[in-house]
Order: C-alpha cells, then sequence, then structure tokens
C-alpha cells in the first residue's frame, strides 16, 4: 500500500522509478495501462523499500514521571504518662518550695520543611503546684529557656531546619508547702509548627 | 486545556490541604503532680553546756543561764494547723528547771515551757499553719536551787515533735 503510494507519488511527479530487490537487480518497469498511462509493476520481490521498516524496529517512546514529595512533619513522644511525686524525701525543713523531677521523655521528631519549632502546653488552666519542662540537649534546634506550663503554647525547641532529632524532656514540679496538699493532672501537648 | 484546568485547580487544592493538616503535627503526652502530706522538722544542733556557776548571796536561787544559739526550722502542708511539742528523756531532779522557748511566725508559740518533767511532751508552739519556717530561734534557760546541790553531769536529750 505504502509502495503503491510511493510509486503513484513518483509516477505524478515524473521522477523515474527505478527500483532494485535485494540482489541489485533492477526489478520494476513501466508499463502502460488501458488507457495509456504510465503504471509501475514491482513484481513479487522483496524490495529494499522495506529499509525504512528495518531501521523502525528500533523505536523510541517517552513519558513523564512526575514524583511528589509533600511536606513531611513528624513528632513524636516515648512514654504516654510520667508521674511526679512530692513525698517530702530528702526535703529540708524550713523550705516552703518542694520539688520533683522526671527525665523519662524523649521527644523525636522528623520534618522536610525548613526552620520549624516546638511548643508545649497543658490544658490544664488552674494547676495547684507549678510544672515546668525543658528540652535537655536536642540533636537539632535550640532549646528555649525551661517553661513553665500553661494553656499558651511556649516555645520548647526552637530554629529545627529540615531534619530528623530528638531531645531528653526534664519535667519539674514545684509546690510549695503552704500550698498544700493536692494532685495536678496536666495532659500536655507538643506541636511542632512553622517558625 | 479547559478540561484539565479544574482538575488541576482540584489537585493544588488537596495538596494545600494536605500541607496545611499536616504543617502542625502534634503528640500529648499525660503527666502528673502528686502532692503528699508531708511535715519535717529540724534543729541548728545542740546548745551549749547550760553552766550555772554564781548565784546571788542570801537567794535560794541560783543565777539563771540562758542559751539562745540554737535554731529550729520547720515545713508542713496539711491543710488542718499542726503543733510543735517538747519532751525531756529523762526528768530533772528536784531543784533543777529547764524552760525552753520557741519563736514562730507561722504558729503561735507557748512563751517559755518547763519542760524539767516533760518526759510527756509539752506544746511549745500551737497554730501552726501550712508553709514553713526557717531558722527560728530555741531559748533554754537552765535554773537551780542552792538546796539542789551540785549536778555534775545533766545531759538531757529534748526532743522536738511536729505534729496535729
Amino acid at each position: 500500500m505504502n509502495t503503491r503510494n510511493s510509486n503513484a507519488a513518483t509516477r505524478q511527479r515524473g521522477f523515474p522509478a527505478i527500483l532494485v530487490n535485494a540482489v541489485g537487480r533492477r526489478v520494476t518497469s513501466v508499463e502502460r495501462n488501458a488507457s495509456g498511462k504510465k503504471v509501475f509493476n514491482l513484481g513479487g520481490s522483496l524490495i529494499l523499500l522495506l529499509l525504512p521498516s528495518i531501521l523502525l524496529s528500533q523505536v523510541t517512546a517517552h513519558h513523564t514521571v512526575t514524583v511528589v514529595v509533600q511536606t513531611i512533619t513528624l513528632l513524636q513522644i516515648n512514654v504516654g504518662t510520667v508521674a511526679l511525686n512530692i513525698t517530702g524525701a530528702g526535703l529540708i525543713a524550713g523550705q516552703n518550695q518542694m520539688t520533683a523531677t522526671d527525665q523519662s521523655t524523649t521527644i523525636s521528631w522528623g520534618t522536610n520543611s525548613s526552620l520549624k519549632k516546638i511548643t508545649v502546653k497543658t490544658n490544664l488552666a488552674a494547676p495547684i503546684f507549678t510544672m515546668q519542662v525543658i528540652a535537655l540537649n536536642p540533636t537539632v534546634g535550640t532549646a528555649a529557656a525551661q517553661v513553665t506550663l500553661s494553656t499558651v503554647a511556649s516555645d520548647l525547641i526552637i530554629n529545627i531546619g529540615r531534619s530528623s532529632g530528638s531531645s531528653s524532656l526534664q519535667y519539674t514540679g514545684v509546690a510549695l508547702a503552704s500550698q498544700g496538699i493536692g494532685k495536678d493532672t496536666h495532659s500536655i501537648t507538643y506541636t511542632i509548627q512553622t517558625q | 486545556m479547559k478540561k484539565i484546568t479544574p482538575l488541576f485547580a482540584l489537585a493544588a487544592f488537596c495538596a494545600f490541604s494536605f500541607q496545611t493538616v499536616f504543617a502542625q503535627v502534634t503528640a500529648t503526652q499525660t503527666v502528673t503532680l502528686a502532692v503528699s502530706s508531708i511535715q519535717k522538722i529540724s534543729v541548728s544542733g545542740n546548745p551549749a553546756p547550760l553552766i550555772i556557776g554564781t548565784g546571788v548571796a542570801g537567794t535560794e536561787g541560783l543565777t539563771s543561764v540562758t542559751d539562745a544559739t540554737t535554731t529550729y526550722s520547720e515545713t508542713h502542708n496539711n491543710a488542718l494547723p499542726m503543733k510543735i511539742t517538747a519532751g525531756i528523756d529523762v526528768a530533772l531532779a528536784a531543784g533543777y528547771t529547764l524552760q525552753i522557748n520557741l519563736a514562730s511566725t507561722k504558729g503561735t508559740s507557748s512563751g517559755v515551757v518547763d519542760i524539767s518533767n516533760a518526759t510527756t511532751a509539752v506544746s511549745v508552739v500551737t497554730a501552726i499553719a501550712k508553709g514553713s519556717d526557717n531558722a527560728k530561734a530555741i531559748t533554754y534557760t537552765f535554773s537551780a536551787t542552792a538546796t539542789a546541790g551540785v549536778l555534775i553531769s545533766g545531759t538531757k536529750t529534748v526532743t522536738l515533735t511536729i505534729t496535729t
């Protein structure tokens, strides 16, 4: 079909049609049809017009692959519950202030966007006693000063770039003898967010 | 292009929403702080020996001596007021008197209290509110009569107790 069209095109343009078979033998002839027009007789031989098809046996294709990395921010606390008990052990008579500390918690994070910070707050609006927390030696970022927990978020670790890191958390419960006996239960929320 | 635009907008919205949702990530932890009933009391040390070495001629009572070099401190967080009692391990013999006076800010001092025979503790400070008193003076007064005679060694142990 293609050969026929090609020949017709050649014929219409008036070029001499010379076709050669695989052994170089001329296989075409120019004849005239019933209306006296010249037509080509291709014969049954394999012709070199197949060469382009041979060349086309090595073909290429392409498509587009889109890769996307979303903003990923992770935050995890390794301990679910911490209990601080002030029992008077180690307390010196005459001191009004009593403290208890806990350093069993580790906070871990990962972020692939730059300049984040971790804040901390408690849900307890009116605690009896004072609860403080500080990040100790964060592997990434800068620890803020010791935070006295409130319902307003305060910076705990700042200047966190694209990274994964961790830090120990030190809780300090502070009670005054004049505040009496009691118990505070804090639900403490840590948030990693844009600085 | 007209078909792609809404899809692109939707995709962009989803991407934005995703980023918005994950722009803040939180973790929570429960931390409890419990303070139990606490009572503490201490003394700074031992007073110097109370030595009676003189008197007034014609007077039965010898010249008493005092010591106010020691202090006590206390802390308690009980809702109800507490008190401090003082007791002595062994009562003094007749004719010898040992008195104690504890200063107090958080409570009411009983003033000078004779503890010569206080093998059963007696109150020396009462109505102590929760909180602390630090380094409050303890004043001892030791007196004797001439009739009681010489007392070679009279080491006594005075115990202060904070109690309800």
